[in-house]
């Protein structure tokens, strides 16, 4: 007997998932510093070996961005970047390119943003060599061909139709312009300023910020690491860098005026919400508090409050959350979205004001700073998964200033957050007096209300109608 | 022990695979490994659980994917897939309650109600196709029932645990949590830290086994919001829609994965229950772990917690044929606030069909910047803005699509022409040597891009062997180099053929003009 019992193998399942018995894991974040290397020209790359697949991806991040447009000669940036990737090269003429990067299957891209911009490569290991050369040819030397800038200017002005065409696409616009006001976030290319660029203005923009000294690069694949650093020490030899440093973006002086704005757009099934005001920057002390706190009002997905309320108990939104993303440079946002039909529009905007100002009133429940703190932490292996996608997040880091044990201290951060530190935080940051509401959609059923809670557009502060602006000018029209 | 038993399945059955794919017959061809060993275990039950160790990182993806998806659907419960998905996530009869006894009786009581007003609701719409409207009487009543509904969802709240299972896998580490529904088949999944992988066999094997279908109105009310998001706000989705029905016809692809309106705004509970019933079965079903794991450690898990489900050996409902008949060429044209455009279609062939790779070889060699739409289109004729094609071969049937946007001031017409121009090129002349091997190298290093990630080998094994065997990946693989210049015509001559194709105008609606 006593025999039998001790072969009888443990095996019940636990009543509830709390009493799963799970091991320990232990788990430290990559190194930045083990990875890090200064080329001989002084660019800093980050270069990690991963022998899981026979490619080899490459990504620059430049600091180059749209922020640097001269006001009349808006979107001279993204034309930049994307010709230096479609003009050809000076040894290589576009179609000749084209073909013999589609036929070794490799991709390089290049993409501009506000503050910086990107060229990536993805290549096959058999091919680096290639691959690599090719991609900084493009970098190095492009041609700028002028049937090519035609052709991108020709898309860019067709494409300029589509700026009204959805309705979250129009409620963000709004609501970054009530934000930032006049700054460079807000500065939309037109049909006037794509024409206005010339060929000279590509070479000059490209001369200025498109050289080593201005980047930083991530690599990642089937390559050895001396390898890697080889190649890259190789394309940036005798490439020339100007010595001035590249300013970062001014921040922005508007001071949001708080209120309802509402956008005209007849004929959709649903109005589309963005509710928020401005945010803290990368530098702001209680960066950790604040993402705790954004987790439990909505950025957790279903385990936040506007989540569950709006949508899971009334069933008013598919898509809701919410985000207060330290900006890089200067202030992000706070912000909460969803689109709801348009009936419904105002009643889940009441919704969601009213769980900020709970937030801004009351601590949250231990359950819940229990759930947010655990989510982030016991999340936080699945963020290195990727050795590209961590060589990228230290490459970014270092672009953005971030200090080198930014992962080794994050989850400890996250940790000591208190209750208390969270009320702080949302009685000194969150302000639903401030808020600055932009509703895009059906104005007409918006205002009719669902017939069933009493909410009035007044109960949100001052309303102003917006006309949409023309899309090749970006003005709006006098008139309405 | 019942001697007359069926012998079962095989307990524990590894298969290793290490596929070493060699190009061969033409110079810079290169060689592809998918590097990764798949190994099977198949439950009693009929269940198929796949298992790849990777032990990069401390994670794992994990799946349950079954076969089941809007093919399955007829006229009247379109989209009830997809509302099952979403219905998956509302808890059990121990998770998402504190009383399991109560919230039974709170959701027989609200489903009795909510079938009054259904009946109201149906009335009404005879009526208004009358041009009347529902009397006041029946107004009143219908009102007054609404309000005892809401009053019993309030009520109810107080015995709802709120979202558990999110907040489970959540708190647990878990990330890309989501599931997803397409025309054939259902996918449950989440990434979760390797000492959690018991979570998973814990929540799903309750879900599976005691879903309580609670907040089953609210939910629906979720569902239309999220078909007003995707297709009746988005640009051009609408008018989508309706390619996609006059495309496929009487076949059940026709409907959209989210459903029409119309019956989101009818189906039932009891609807719900039944399409569960005879649908999610073990043996319609394969689950799949990619990551830091240990296979027998899977193994001991899934034997205790899925080794008990029954084999009912009852086949789910077959999928009506439907192949349609060439009716000859079909068109329409959409006039609404989206970018002008150009689509022409055709029918091709299911998956696993001996054409799939020369039809996916002629999709490459059109697309990609130095492909012949943009060459020829874009650049040469200057007729359009982007072209591009697609060629998807789903169980049930396929498509070959070609889809240009014009440049400003060019006719739809002409955009037309110039599609079929070139595809007619392909059946006139045999693409060249070295152009197929391109599209080749290509489409091969899609495929090793598509299985590096745990995730993306987790969904493709399980797709894979849900409507064949894993394996056919490496077929798959394989049969894209094989492919010769000769059935690139072929293929093209036979399924490209204009006489029955259907082909789709999207006009935007210019500045004052009703729409």
């Amino acid at each position: 007997m006593a025999i039998l019992a001790s072969c009888v193998a443990v095996d019940a399942i636990p009543s509830h998932p709390n009493a799963i018995h799970f091991n320990e894991l232990t788990y430290n974040p990559p190194n930045p510093e083990d990875f890090r290397v200064v080329l001989a020209n002084g660019t800093i790359g980050y270069i990690a070996e991963d022998h899981t697949a026979p490619v080899v991806e490459i990504s620059l991040l430049i600091r180059c961005g749209s922020y640097l447009d001269p006001a009349e000669k808006a979107g001279l940036a993204a034309m930049t970047v994307e010709l230096m990737r479609s003009g050809g090269t000076t040894r290589m003429t576009p179609d000749r390119l084209n073909e013999r990067i589609d036929y070794l299957a490799a991709s390089i891209d290049t993409d501009a943003g506000l503050t910086s911009s990107t060229a990536t490569l993805f290549v096959l290991s058999k091919d680096i060599d290639e691959g690599f050369g090719l991609c900084a040819e493009i970098l190095k030397t492009p041609a700028f061909n002028e049937e090519e800038i035609k052709l991108y200017k020709e898309r860019v002005i067709s494409a300029m139709k589509e700026r009204n065409d959805r309705i979250s696409a129009i409620a963000t616009r709004e609501f970054n312009l009530q934000i930032y006001g006049d700054h460079p976030q807000n500065r939309y290319s037109t049909r006037e300023s794509i024409n206005a660029i010339v060929r000279d203005d590509l070479v000059s923009f490209h001369k200025k910020y498109i050289h080593p000294k201005n980047m930083i690069v991530a690599v990642s694949g089937d390559i050895a690491r001396e390898k890697a650093i080889k190649l890259l020490e190789k394309s940036f030899d005798g490439w020339e860098s100007p010595q001035e440093r590249v300013a970062t973006i001014t921040a922005p002086t508007n001071i949001p005026a708080p209120g309802l704005y509402l956008i005209d757009k007849s004929g959709v099934a649903q109005g589309s919400v963005v509710i928020g005001h401005t945010g803290i920057d990368m530098r702001h002390p209680d960066v950790a508090a604040v993402a705790v706190m954004n987790s439990i009002l909505g950025g957790g997905s279903f385990t936040s409050r506007i989540t569950k309320k709006i949508r899971s108990d009334e069933g008013l939104t598919y898509s809701i959350g919410s985000s207060f993303s330290p900006g890089e440079w200067y202030p992000g946002t706070f912000e909460m979205r969803f689109s709801s039909k348009g009936k419904s529009c105002l009643y889940a905007t009441s919704l969601a004001v009213r769980e900020a100002r709970i937030m801004a009133s009351d601590k949250v429940s231990d359950e819940e700073i229990a759930t947010a703190k655990s989510a982030i932490i016991e999340s936080f292996p699945r963020r290195f998964t990727s050795r590209y996608e961590t060589m990228k997040s230290f490459a970014y880091n270092e672009f953005v200033g971030r200090p080198m044990d930014y992962y080794r201290a994050y989850r400890d951060r996250i940790r000591n957050v208190t209750k208390d530190d969270i009320l702080r935080v949302a009685k000194n940051l969150l302000k639903p007096d401030k808020f600055v509401i932009v509703i895009a959609g059906p104005i007409d059923e918006i205002r009719k209300g669902d017939g069933v809670h009493t909410v009035a557009l007044d109960d949100f502060g001052a309303t102003k109608i917006l006309p949409i602006p023309d899309p090749y000018t970006m003005q709006r029209p006098k008139n309405q | 022990m019942n001697l007359a038993r069926a012998k079962p399945h095989s307990a524990f059955a590894t298969t290793f695979l290490c596929a070493t794919v060699l190009l061969c017959s033409f110079s810079d061809a290169p060689s592809f490994a998918i590097p990764f060993q798949v190994q099977e275990e198949t439950l009693p039950s009929g269940l198929k659980v796949l298992i790849v160790e990777r032990h990069d990182s401390p994670t794992v993806y994990c799946g349950l994917f079954f076969r089941v998806g809007s093919v399955n659907e007829r006229p009247g419960i379109t989209g009830l897939s997809h509302l099952i998905e979403h219905m998956m996530f509302k808890g059990t009869k121990t998770l998402g309650t504190s009383d399991p006894f109560r919230d039974a009786e709170y959701n027989a009581a609200i489903d009795k109600l909510a079938l009054q007003i259904r009946g109201f609701s149906l009335k009404e719409s005879e009526l208004q196709w009358r041009g009347r409207a529902l009397s006041e009487g029946d107004e009143k009543k219908r009102s007054s029932l609404q309000g005892e509904m809401a009053a019993l969802v309030a009520e109810q709240k107080k015995v709802i645990v709120k979202d558990e299972i999110w907040k489970l896998y959540l708190e647990n580490g878990g990330t890309g949590l989501n599931a997803s529904t397409g025309n054939d088949s259902t996918q449950y999944f989440v990434q979760l830290p390797s000492n959690k992988v018991e979570l998973f066999f814990w929540i799903e094997s309750d879900r599976f086994q005691h879903p309580v279908f609670r907040e089953f109105y609210s939910e629906r009310e979720v569902v239309k919001e999220e078909r007003r998001l995707r297709m009746e706000s988005a640009p051009g989705g609408l008018a989508e829609e309706s390619f996609d029905t006059l495309f496929w016809g009487a076949h059940p692809y026709q409907w959209p994965v989210v459903g029409r309106m119309g019956d989101l705004d009818t189906m039932t509970l009891d609807d719900a229950e039944h399409y569960f019933r005879t649908y999610y079965r073990p043996s319609n079903a394969v689950a799949v772990f990619v990551g830091d794991v240990k296979s027998e450690e899977i193994a001991r898990l899934a034997r205790l917690y899925l080794g008990k489900l029954k084999n009912d050996s009852i086949e789910p409902p077959p999928v009506p044929a439907h192949r349609t008949t060439s009716p000859g060429e079909r068109r329409m044209t959409s006039k609404t606030d989206a970018p002008n455009s150009v689509e022409v279609r055709f029918h091709t062939v299911a998956r696993l069909h001996d054409d799939c790779a020369p039809l996916t070889l002629i999709s490459s060699i059109l697309n990609g910047m130095s492909g012949r739409l943009h060459n020829r289109l874009v650049k040469e004729k200057k007729l359009a803005v982007s072209a591009s094609a697609y060629s998807w071969n789903l169980p049930y049937g396929g498509i070959f699509s070609v889809t240009v946007e014009p440049a400003d001031g060019v006719d739809h017409e002409k955009i037309e022409d110039a599609i079929d121009e070139e595809l007619e090129d392909l059946k006139r002349e045999l693409v060249g040597e070295r152009e197929l091997q391109k599209a080749k190298n290509r489409r091969l290093a899609d495929i090793i891009d598509d299985y590096r990630s745990n995730g993306s080998i987790g969904a493709g094994i399980a797709s894979a062997e849900l409507f064949g065997s894993w394996k056919d990946i490496f077929a798959r693989q394989e049969s894209i180099g094989k492919v010769t210049a000769d059935d690139i015509r072929r293929t093209a001559a036979k399924y490209l053929d204009p006489s029955s194709k259907y082909v789709h105008y999207v006009k935007r609606t210019e500045k004052g003009e009703r729409r």
